[in-house]
Order: structure tokens, then sequence, then C-alpha cells
């Protein structure tokens, strides 16, 4: 009997990798893109978090949305895509822990996620989707990424 | 000799990946810093402490604004020559206020002129609002006093919950002067 190629649970696994990725990938590019444009505005949403000393607010201010963007074009790489995914979840880790101290603190602010034009405040919703998306991004470490590779009806019949 | 369909791409090591997009976020990073420098923003000064340190208001445009801690802000409490910026809702405002304050809407686009007025005169601004939910109102009133020219402008670190959960008087009732302030 022929039909449609049926595809494994591994293969729909790898299909949720890349989704997973893509989206991590065009948030980072996007958010990265963003800071870059107006370094200062983001520097000054670093500085009012009050965790790094002065001194290293203007190199984070450049070095964080550089990262996002190298780690963003990573993910969509598939011989780098592991290792990004890696530091997106030590990065989404670190950003959930900068808000909660600063909610903990009773500091309000612009959390700086989205740089200076999309501004939105820091919230306990915001940590909870920043530890949810950073899981996220280390679940899909965990995996090598190869293509799903749709099975030959004939292999579905043997499987089956 | 028939190749494997599922033959693995190469593969680099975790520790080389990470190593490598490392190394060239640090290199792009250098770059970009050496081409446009170091990003400009106002940072800390004068009497702030690492912990009541400085502080930007995200819309302040650069404008530099600092905390008070509630201690602080307390020692301050019934000099004349301080005033108090209650930035919450008015129910809320009138539930329990620090003594003295006067109230303004946050949301209003601009400040009233006897508000300004107030602020220009006093030596110290303390403005505060409910830490818990959208205290950006309290920096954005602060930002907007010392942009038209109060001279020492703070914000109350935690605002009115940090102020009472410090053991520190609150007043309730209505806003005497806020009807000119409004």
């Amino acid at each position: 009997m022929t039909g449609a190629p049926a595809i494994s649970a591994s293969s729909l696994t790898s299909v949720a990798h890349w989704l997973i990725r893509i989206g991590l990938a065009a948030l980072f590019l996007w958010t990265g893109a963003q800071k870059l444009l107006e370094p200062g505005a983001f520097a000054a949403s670093i500085a009012n978090y009050r965790v790094l000393p002065e001194l290293l607010v203007g190199a984070a201010a450049i070095g964080l949305p550089v990262l996002e963007v190298v780690i963003g074009l990573a993910l969509l790489v598939p011989l780098y895509a592991r290792g990004a995914a890696v530091i997106v979840a030590v990065l989404l880790a670190v950003f959930a822990a900068a808000m909660a101290q600063s909610k903990l603190r009773g500091i309000d602010l612009d959390c700086g996620c989205f740089g200076a034009e999309q501004q939105s405040q820091v919230s306990w919703l915001k940590v909870t989707v920043n530890l949810g998306l950073a899981m996220l991004a280390a679940w899909t470490a965990r995996a090598r990424l190869s293509l799903p590779t749709p099975k030959k009806p004939s292999d579905a019949t043997a499987a089956g | 000799m028939k190749a494997n369909p599922r033959q693995r791409a190469p593969v680099i090591s975790l520790k080389a990946q990470l190593l490598r997009l490392l190394a060239v976020a640090f290199v792009a990073s250098a770059g970009l810093a050496a081409v446009r420098g170091m990003p400009q923003f106002r940072a800390g000064s004068g009497s702030a402490t690492a912990e009541t340190g400085a502080c930007v208001a995200p819309d302040s445009g650069g404008f530099h604004v600092q905390y008070i801690t509630p201690g602080e802000a307390h020692a301050l409490l019934g000099q004349p020559s301080v005033a108090f910026v209650d930035c919450r809702p008015l129910q809320d405002f009138e539930a329990g206020h620090v003594a003295g304050s006067v109230h303004v809407e946050a949301e209003a686009s601009a400040l009233a002129p006897t508000l300004l007025e107030l602020a220009r005169a006093a030596a110290t601004v303390v403005t505060y609002c409910d830490a818990q939910s959208e205290c950006e109102r309290s920096l954005r009133v602060a930002t907007l006093l010392a942009q038209a020219g109060a001279g020492d402008v703070r914000v109350l670190e935690g605002g009115m919950p940090a102020w009472l959960s410090e053991g520190f008087p609150a007043q309730s009732g209505s806003c005497q002067d806020c009807e000119s302030q409004q």
C-alpha cells in the first residue's frame, strides 16, 4: 500500500527543536537589533537594574546586543545551534534573575528587553516567560540537529 | 558504495561552539565599540551610595534621577524644604500617604504650574508610588520635575510599600493641595 510518507516521533521532535530555534533566533535577532539602534538608552536600562558596576554598563550595552545577534544567527546554523541554544538558555536565566531581583528590591522599571522604542515594565510574568524560554532553549540544546527525513512508505510498513 | 541517508553532518564539540561564538561576539563588540564609541548615558553622582545609587528613568532621555531609601527619606520628613509627591491613584493616596505629600496624576501629560513652583522652591523633592505595580510613574514625574528645574529630585526606593514596611508613619485622607496642583 502506498501513501503519504510517515514521520517518526523522533522526526517530530526534530521539527519541534527547529521551530523553537527559529523562534528564538527571530526573537534574539529582533531584540539585539533594537538595542544596537539605541545603545545609550539600553545602557540606561541596564544601569536601572543596579546590578553592574558603572564601568561595565557601557560594555554590557554593546556586548549583550551583539551577543544576541550572533547567537540569533548561530541558532539557524546546525553546526553551532547547540552552543547558541546553551548561551540563549543562560542569557534568559540571567535576565530572569536580574528582573526578579529588581522586583524583590522594589525597583520597578522598564525591562529594556526590546530596546528603547518599546518600553515594558518588569513583571513576574516576564520573569516566568524568560524562565520558560530558557527551559525550551535548554531542551533544544540537548538535541543533536538533523533535518527530519520522512520515512519511505516501505519503511513505515516494515516498522508497523 | 551506497551513501548512508542518515549520515550526520560534521560535528563541533559543544565547548568549541561556545568558545567560537563568544569569541565572535567579543571581537564584534570590540570592533563596534571602536567604531561607534562606548554608549553615553548619565551615570550616578553626588551623595548617592551603591544602594541608593543613581538611576536614569527609561523615558527620561538620559536625564539623571536618583533614588533615596525609605530611611533616608524618613530623615527628611517634616523639613519645610522637602516635598513629597505621591504619584499613585487618588484612592490609594486617600487610603494612606506620607504625611504632607501632595498628590499628582502621573498620567497627566504635563504637571500643573503650582506643583512645578512647589518643586522648584523645595531643596529636595521625593516622588513615590506603589512599587508593586507600575512604579514607572514616580520615575516619570521625577524626570518631569527635574527637567522643569527642580533641584534635587529623588525617587523613593520601593515606593509606599517599602515606606510602610519600615514602619514609617502614613496619613489618610484627601489631598488638601490637590485641587490647585492638578
